[in-house]
């Protein structure tokens, strides 16, 4: 009986590739609050994901990814 | 004495089980696992030159430390969501040291079960819909009554072209309506993810659909089967399908009680 995910995804090259775009929608936190304990509170991180998306398109156009295909990604 | 490292927190399994070999983390460094009441974080121990108060806001804002360390955080959270059960924790969630994340697993514990049973055999996919970049075709003159001067074609054609758009525009949204509701009876949960805006090109502003659903391992195939059916029958809309990723978009790890 498995408890993971089916592992379509198995090598680390292929993480790798996964669209950074796709993947700070993700990663980047929105909505979380944190006590004391913690060094950041998410609020902050908030912040910066608004100016952070801003300033990787500026910066990087690259990392923006190119009109993605129907391959998938 | 100051401490030297923070913890860097990765995910949420749980405690008994089998762990898979994990990648180096955020700063290269071993993940490991530390347990309370039956569940367990993956955490790493990142210098604070790395992650400190003042350091941290400052390397999210550069783009190639934030790349990095999304990737990398990603990698361990996928290895472990491989494997077994994981709630994934986004970028940052870090403690002063082990002893605060022990009292927040312990206090949060509930929090953490529950989102645990929510990602037990199951996986979230990105489903994004984008207009075809190919523009409707260009209405032919309308016919008028009576021959009409060059300035009123002239307005002839723009309302036209406009009333094209429209009908182009009604019809891409009646597709993603007929995407949305086609796929929703498969998911447990969907989420609506960005759009528009930055970080894409401006190129991507032809995306018309971005929502993340939540699917069970059982039916993964079907899913996909019928992503596929409703590419094949959505002509002027692309679909591009991501996944299966760690939950992060359907856990919230809330405030500490």
């Amino acid at each position: 009986m498995t408890t993971g995910q089916p592992p379509a995804i198995r090598s680390t090259t292929l993480i790798d590739r996964v669209s950074l775009v796709d993947l700070l929608d993700r990663v980047l936190a929105r909505g979380v609050v944190v006590s004391g304990e913690l060094t950041l509170t998410i609020a902050d991180v908030d912040l910066v994901h608004l100016s952070l998306r801003a300033l990787l398109s500026s910066v990087r156009p690259d990392l923006a990814g190119p009109d993605p295909g129907t391959d998938g990604g | 004495m100051a401490e030297q490292c923070a913890t860097w927190v990765y995910a949420v399994v749980p405690a008994a089980g089998p762990v898979p070999e994990l990648p180096p983390g955020i700063a290269g460094e071993p993940v490991r696992l530390v347990a309370e009441g039956g569940i367990a974080a993956a955490v790493g121990s990142v210098s604070r030159e790395e992650v400190g108060e003042a350091e941290l806001p400052r390397h999210l804002r550069d783009p190639e430390w934030l790349e990095r360390a999304a990737r990398r955080h990603h990698r361990v959270v996928s290895a472990l969501a491989q494997a077994v059960p994981t709630v994934p924790f986004r970028l940052a969630i870090i403690f002063h040291e082990d002893g605060g994340l022990r009292r927040f697993l312990e206090g949060s514990r509930q929090q953490l079960l529950s989102a645990l049973a929510t990602v037990t055999h199951r996986a979230e996919w990105g489903v994004q819909a984008y207009a075809s970049s190919a523009p409707p075709p260009a209405p032919a003159d309308p016919v008028a009554a009576e021959p009409v001067g060059p300035g009123t074609a002239y307005l002839l054609r723009q309302r036209a072209e406009r009333a094209a758009a429209e009908r182009e525009r009604q019809r891409i949204w009646e597709a993603v309506r007929r995407i949305e509701s086609s796929l929703e009876p498969f998911a447990v949960a969907s989420r609506v993810q960005p759009v528009s805006g930055a970080g894409r090109q401006p190129a991507s502003s032809s995306m018309v659909m971005n929502i993340s659903y939540l699917i069970d391992d059982g039916l993964r195939d079907e899913f996909m089967a019928a992503t596929q059916r409703l590419a094949a029958i959505s002509p002027g809309v692309r679909l591009r399908v991501t996944g299966p990723w760690p939950g992060y978009s359907f856990v919230e790890i809330g405030e500490e009680r």
